[in-house]
């Protein structure tokens, strides 16, 4: 059977005791891509994930999880699905091995499988040469490492990643995101969350950013970049003769912000080749050339900042 | 391929449960096990204990206890010396529960298409086999000691049979404290209370000789009977009149623990 949305939720809310975490949120994630939930700290995020793998449960709203009813097929769904926390769902006293290999077991893999898989996987995660010590002695990002390769057990058709980067090095960081970029070549469908906006901009094909359990906005990447407008121009001068000048002229244009210390004008631009030669042409006839031309594009935290509440940006 | 088996499918569905339950059941098992053996502090202690005990009462004590007991006191003391030690490694089993719990462990299992309860069904099998091995090392310390059980086979079935059932009451029970507490703290704390339980029974002394409040304690809190069962199973004690309290007490007691658990255990994992 084929689903078109592998994750389809809504108007999901959910309240722990007086604290509302969801009031009313749709998830939709299309079958092997990879959808982002990004949110502050406090968004519910966490909450919303683990109710798509049906560890929580919903006070309100319907969902359908690889084309089953997260309210009534909990139990074919965890045959389907598989969640990394945020912190690693291990046995601490057992080896990598041994977890990996009773995971396998209890994911319905008979023994000769499992052995099979969870060697393969150790491998392939590089944690063979600390397959055989206990999951106690293994670093964070080892951590991370082998709770990942126990949710890829059993090829499931949905991973959910709770923020499986935060508090990773840098190397670490890479090398999971490459597995997700492979999981997704394969097929699999990723959900996950991060408050860290490179992140999901390097891997999500659709973000939905929640702030105080509520969605405040969807898209692409490339989309939510775009409702905050075109790109800027800035501008710097070589002295403030020049500087104010230029100002008068390029005021006429719009809205110009300028720096009178740093002698720097910034402005909304088309960034086509036809409008910037046009710009710094005129700009050199006028006798007012800039001594640094630069152009940027708005970046996932300015959407974000926009967008979340001041209160949660105060608080980062 | 041709369907050739007569099983209906429901029949089919259901033994495929059942031997996926069982499949998870082992999974467990052999989980709990590795956490006994790779914590030899708790397991050392566990089988150290039953041998201090056994020694400090029969050799320390001995001497003066014999004196209020109408038998010898070695025969006296053994019952009363492995009801304490089977309370204290099977009341190990809260802590081990709790443990879990309080660990993301827990969430990978109940994330699987797997009954999840199944890991408490692991903790009390490895508390079994633990108080399985510690009820040995009693019996064996005791007989070294000069203790000589004069049960025929049947009263050693029964007298398993009895142990077998306290054991698995103590474990189901601890598993659902286990699902109560709310810190590791108080998880021990009910391992102690069944250390200190088996003084205020007929364990060590007999209750005619307490003060009349402890005394009607003793002579109704269900260790004494089981104790006494044990006694009149094992040594030359005459007739077996308290195997049958000692079994209406620990009956009700474990359906109790075992139906509470579930309810406990959802409600614990609930979110």
């Amino acid at each position: 059977m084929h689903h078109d949305r592998s994750i389809e939720l809504r108007g999901i809310r959910k309240s722990f005791g007086e604290v509302l975490a969801l009031r009313g949120v749709d998830l939709d994630v299309p079958a092997g891509t990879v959808g982002c939930v990004l949110g502050p700290n406090g968004a519910g995020k966490t909450t919303l994930v683990r109710i798509v793998a049906t560890l929580a449960s919903m006070d309100s709203g319907t969902g359908r999880v690889a084309g089953l009813d997260l309210a009534t097929d909990a139990r074919r769904i965890r045959e389907r699905i598989r969640l990394t926390g945020q912190f690693a769902a291990l046995d601490d006293i057992l080896t990598g091995r041994e977890n990996l290999e009773m995971i396998a077991r209890l994911a319905r893999l008979d023994r000769h499988r499992a052995r099979r898989d969870a060697g393969d996987l150790l491998d392939r995660f590089d944690l063979t040469d600390a397959a055989d010590r206990r999951v106690s002695t293994y670093s964070g990002g080892m951590r991370r490492r082998i709770d990942l390769a126990a949710s890829l057990l059993g090829q499931p058709e949905v991973i959910v990643l709770d923020e499986p980067t935060t508090g990773l090095d840098p190397r670490s960081r890479q090398t999971l995101w490459s597995v997700i970029h492979e999981l997704v070549g394969e097929g699999t469908t990723i959900v996950l969350t991060t408050q860290y906006l490179e992140e999901a901009d390097a891997l999500a094909d659709h973000i939905t950013l929640i702030d105080r359990g509520e969605v405040v906005a969807t898209g692409s990447p490339r989309d939510l970049k775009a409702r905050l407008g075109s790109d800027t121009a800035i501008l710097t001068f070589g002295d403030s003769t020049t500087y104010e000048r230029a100002k008068e002229r390029l005021v006429e244009r719009g809205d110009v912000q300028g720096d009178d210390t740093d002698l720097r004008l910034s402005f909304a631009i088309d960034a086509t080749s036809a409008t910037l030669v046009a710009l710094l042409d005129e700009l050199h006839q006028a006798g007012t050339p800039a001594a640094r031309v630069e152009l940027t594009t708005p970046t996932l935290d300015d959407v974000f900042l926009q967008l979340t509440s001041p209160r949660t940006a105060a608080m980062r | 391929m041709t369907t050739t088996s007569p099983t209906t499918p429901t029949a089919a569905t259901r033994s495929d449960s059942s031997r996926t339950l069982l499949a998870d059941i082992e999974v467990m098992v052999l989980r709990s096990i590795r956490h006994t053996l790779r914590t030899p502090d708790a397991l050392i202690t566990a089988l150290l204990l039953p041998v201090m005990i056994t020694l400090a009462f029969t050799y320390l004590f001995g001497g003066a206890l014999d004196m209020a007991t109408d038998e010898v006191y070695l025969d006296y003391l053994v019952p009363g010396v492995l009801v304490l030690c089977i309370g204290f490694v099977a009341g190990g089993t809260a802590v081990s529960v709790y443990s879990d719990l309080d660990s993301g462990v827990i969430d990978r299992f109940r994330s699987l298409p797997t009954a999840s309860i199944t890991v408490l069904v692991g903790h009390v099998t490895a508390s079994l086999l633990r108080t399985v091995l510690a009820s040995t090392l009693v019996l064996g310390v005791a007989v070294a000691a000069g203790f000589r059980p004069s049960a025929s086979p049947g009263e050693w079935l029964t007298a398993l049979a009895i142990i077998v059932l306290y054991t698995l009451t103590i474990s189901w029970i601890a598993t659902a404290v286990g699902l109560l507490v709310r810190s590791v703290d108080a998880a021990n704390a009910f391992t102690t209370m069944l250390i200190f339980l088996p003084y205020l029974s007929s364990a060590f002394v007999p209750p005619e000789t307490m003060p009349s409040t402890l005394q009607s304690i003793a002579e109704n809190q269900p260790l004494t009977p089981i104790i006494e069962s044990l006694r009149e199973l094992l040594t030359a004690r005459e007739g077996h009149a308290h195997v049958l309290p000692a079994i209406a007490w620990l009956v009700p007691l474990m359906i109790g623990a075992v139906t509470a658990t579930p309810w406990l255990y959802r409600r614990r994992t609930k979110e």
